[in-house]
């Protein structure tokens, strides 16, 4: 790893016929990056709550890995990478964190749903919207952490890392919230069974 | 006699169960504790109630999340990230 200089170059595109000789490590990085975008980009959104500002902060997070590249030993990626990325998000000094959940995307939930015409689908819309409603009177750690394992499908050490937080945080603030959220369904007589 | 202590012994591993469903239902339990609740899943209707709601509760929030990140602006973002990260390149070794 010696003697690579820590500079990030852009390509154009019409170079990439040049083959550069990337070492294994680089392409692992590289496919790893293109297949986590997606939840890149979502839990950069749960930390911003703006797409501008998610897209700011995960080509961010892209150029600080890329920077400190040589620190990456192949594993790991996704606690790697989240911890850059909640570092990079602390830096810009984003203490606000607005609600998760605002009354549109309420509606926009609902609206998804209302194309399905079946009995069911009205149920299960209803059942979403009222675990969405249940959702939002969570303390906000809850819900943050039920948003990035339920809604993001990261796993507890990925939430762990994410946050920077233990996971026995992790684990006691989802179990917790969770049953919230159950305890609130069953009071509105909503059912969570079958 | 013997029925009560296997009574007792019923009611331990409800109480046991009853606080590994949560990672259970997240797939975080080592393979043996996953066996051991999955087994008593089967045969104890008041857990697996209690699974269930957990269940339609994790579910119901995978399908919000869906619905929302379906989004068109969402995806091009996504697009635009992919094609940065990939034209980033490292330096030569010289
Ligand atoms: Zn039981």
């Amino acid at each position: 790893m010696e003697g690579r200089k820590k500079i990030i170059k852009m390509e154009s595109p019409s170079e990439n016929d040049s083959v550069r000789q990337e070492d294994e490590l680089v392409v692992k990085f590289k496919s790893e990056l293109n297949e986590l975008m997606p939840i890149l980009f979502r839990v950069a959104y749960s930390m911003t709550r703006n797409y501008h500002d998610a897209e700011d902060l995960v080509q961010e997070t892209i150029l600080l890995a890329f920077r400190a590249f040589d620190k990456f030993d192949g594993r790991y990626f996704k606690a790697w990478i989240f911890t850059i990325m909640k570092n990079a998000n602390m830096k810009r000094g984003r203490k606000k964190r607005p609600e998760l959940l605002r009354d549109g995307d309420l509606s926009q939930v609902a609206q998804e749903f209302s194309s399905k015409s079946t009995e069911t689908a009205a149920e299960d819309s209803l059942f979403v919207q009222a675990v969405r409603s249940a959702m939002n009177t969570l303390p906000h750690a809850m819900k943050v952490v039920i948003q990035f394992v339920d809604m993001d499908g990261l796993t507890y050490d990925e939430t762990a890392a994410a946050l920077n937080i233990p996971v026995g945080t992790v684990m006691s603030r989802l179990h917790r919230g969770r049953n919230r959220i159950k305890n609130n369904l069953i009071n509105k007589g909503i059912g969570t069974k079958g | 006699m013997s029925k009560l202590i296997q009574k007792i012994s019923e009611m331990n591993e409800c109480q046991k169960v009853s606080k590994k469903l949560q990672s259970y239902l997240d797939s975080e339990l080592t393979p043996e504790l996953a066996v051991r609740v999955s087994k008593h899943l089967d045969l104890c209707l008041k857990c697996g109630m209690k699974y269930e709601s957990y269940s339609r509760i994790k579910k119901a929030l995978a399908t919000a999340a869906i619905a929302e990140s379906d989004s068109n602006e969402r995806q091009l973002a996504v697009e635009r990230l992919r094609r940065f990260a990939i034209n980033i390149s490292l330096p030569e070794k010289e």
